[in-house]
């Protein structure tokens, strides 16, 4: 009985302070915002892209296209690309064309240009509709740093075969860019 | 001293810690337990009845009193009065929010949370609101930036929709770290109160949504971040 006694004033504090906390009110009350920072990499294509050939000597057709992109690489371990393919060849038939030329040896080549955080495709690369071919590559933790995004050049030689009749056409090229 | 003869014993009751026996004049209860034949001191059993004797008249009494006092007279009355002060309270506030963005795209990350909220504001010359800022800033290195973003522009930003006390806020204001920033999420008039009937007229717990976005920058290494948000509510 006397230890009940004496117990009963501190059972009634706990209760007290229970019922208060329990309520879980106050004036203040803070949350934590967390965010998970992925690699991302996005790109815009200036389109089209016009190949015109100065003089009337069958010089080659040229033109080039411009590639803006956003990318972010993980820290240590990340990488990135771009890369391009003929998804649609030349069109209508009688003219150049990417999967079957008219002459061997007629092809669509490139030439890339274009700063860090980009490393640019190496040498004339030949475009093809089986298969993408490199535009640029990117290491671990590269990122773009302006708002207005980073930029890479393909300088288009398409050769000027006269087997091809005289017209319009136009081949569609896809641009991927990847980051991880 | 008088002793009297113990007639019949008997052991005490479970729970109970005296013995018990009677003697020629009546029964009795004692510490120590004594045996058909023993002689008590009377002294203590005519004590022991005498404070039972005692005891007993002095509840008799007391049940008794109110009956007798039936008949009262009124000797003042008291005036209770009341003020209720203006106040303000949040709910259940959520620990945590995470922002995240789909695709690839290099969109604003977005989350969401809801606040629980009670108020009370003086009438007429009353008012209260809710504010938020950033008590702790992201880490900042390398990652987005409350205080010096690592672009101009960037910001987490927020909207306010649903208040279902007081008007949401406008626009997308930036959270700013420290309480000299702290930006207006709901803002609560004079003479409003929290509740269901009449005369507040909108619910048990006034709830309010805030929709957060981040600048996905190109800029952020890429990682976990994290900030503190601070919400108050206050009421005049």
């Amino acid at each position: 009985m006397k230890k009940l006694l004496k117990t009963l004033p501190l059972l009634a504090l706990i209760l007290l302070f229970t019922a208060s906390v329990g309520h879980a009110q106050s004036a203040t009350g803070t949350t934590s915002v967390t965010v998970n920072v992925a690699a991302e990499a996005a790109l815009t294509v200036a389109s089209p892209t016009a190949l015109t050939a100065i003089g009337s000597v069958f010089n080659n057709y040229t033109g080039s296209t411009l590639v803006t992109y956003f990318i972010r690489t993980k820290q240590s371990t990340g990488s990135g690309t771009i890369s391009l393919q003929v998804t649609t060849d030349f069109s209508p038939a009688g003219g150049p064309s990417v999967g079957t030329p008219p002459t061997a040896g007629d092809a669509l080549k490139y030439t890339c240009s274009g700063a860090a955080p980009a490393t640019p495709c190496t040498g004339s690369q030949p475009a093809s509709t089986g298969s993408s071919s490199p535009v640029a590559s990117f290491g671990a933790d590269a990122h773009t740093t302006t708002t207005a995004g980073s930029t890479v050049t393909t300088s288009w030689t398409l050769t000027n075969d006269p087997v091809y009749k005289t017209g319009a056409y136009s081949a569609t090229v896809t641009f991927t860019i990847s980051a991880s | 001293m008088r002793r009297v003869r113990v007639v019949t014993e008997f052991l005490p009751k479970s729970g109970e810690r005296y013995f018990g026996c009677i003697y020629m004049d009546g029964m009795v209860k004692v510490r120590k337990p004594f045996l058909t034949g023993d002689m008590i001191p009377m002294r203590n059993v005519k004590h022991f009845f005498q404070r039972v004797v005692a005891y007993g008249l002095g509840a008799l009494v007391m049940l008794l009193a109110p009956v007798g006092s039936y008949a009262q007279t009124t000797l003042g009355t008291q005036t209770l009065s009341l003020t209720l002060q203006a106040a303000g309270d949040l709910y259940n506030v959520p620990t945590s929010v995470a922002l995240t963005n789909t695709g690839t795209t290099f969109t604003a990350f977005k989350g969401s949370v809801t606040l629980d909220y009670r108020a009370r504001t003086t009438a007429s010359t009353g008012s209260g609101k809710i504010t938020v800022y950033a008590s702790t800033d992201f880490s900042c290195s390398g990652g987005p930036c409350i205080g010096t973003p690592p672009t101009t522009g960037d910001a987490l930003t927020f909207t306010c929709t649903g208040a279902t006390l007081g008007t949401n806020c406008s626009g997308s204001p930036a959270v700013g770290v420290g309480t000299a920033a702290a930006q207006t999420v709901v803002t609560i008039p004079a003479g409003a109160c929290t509740g269901a009937g009449s005369p507040c007229n909108n619910a048990a717990t006034n709830t309010v949504s805030v929709n957060f976005a981040l600048t996905d920058d190109p800029k952020y290494k890429t990682g976990s971040y994290t900030a503190i948000l601070t919400w108050t509510i206050s009421a005049a």
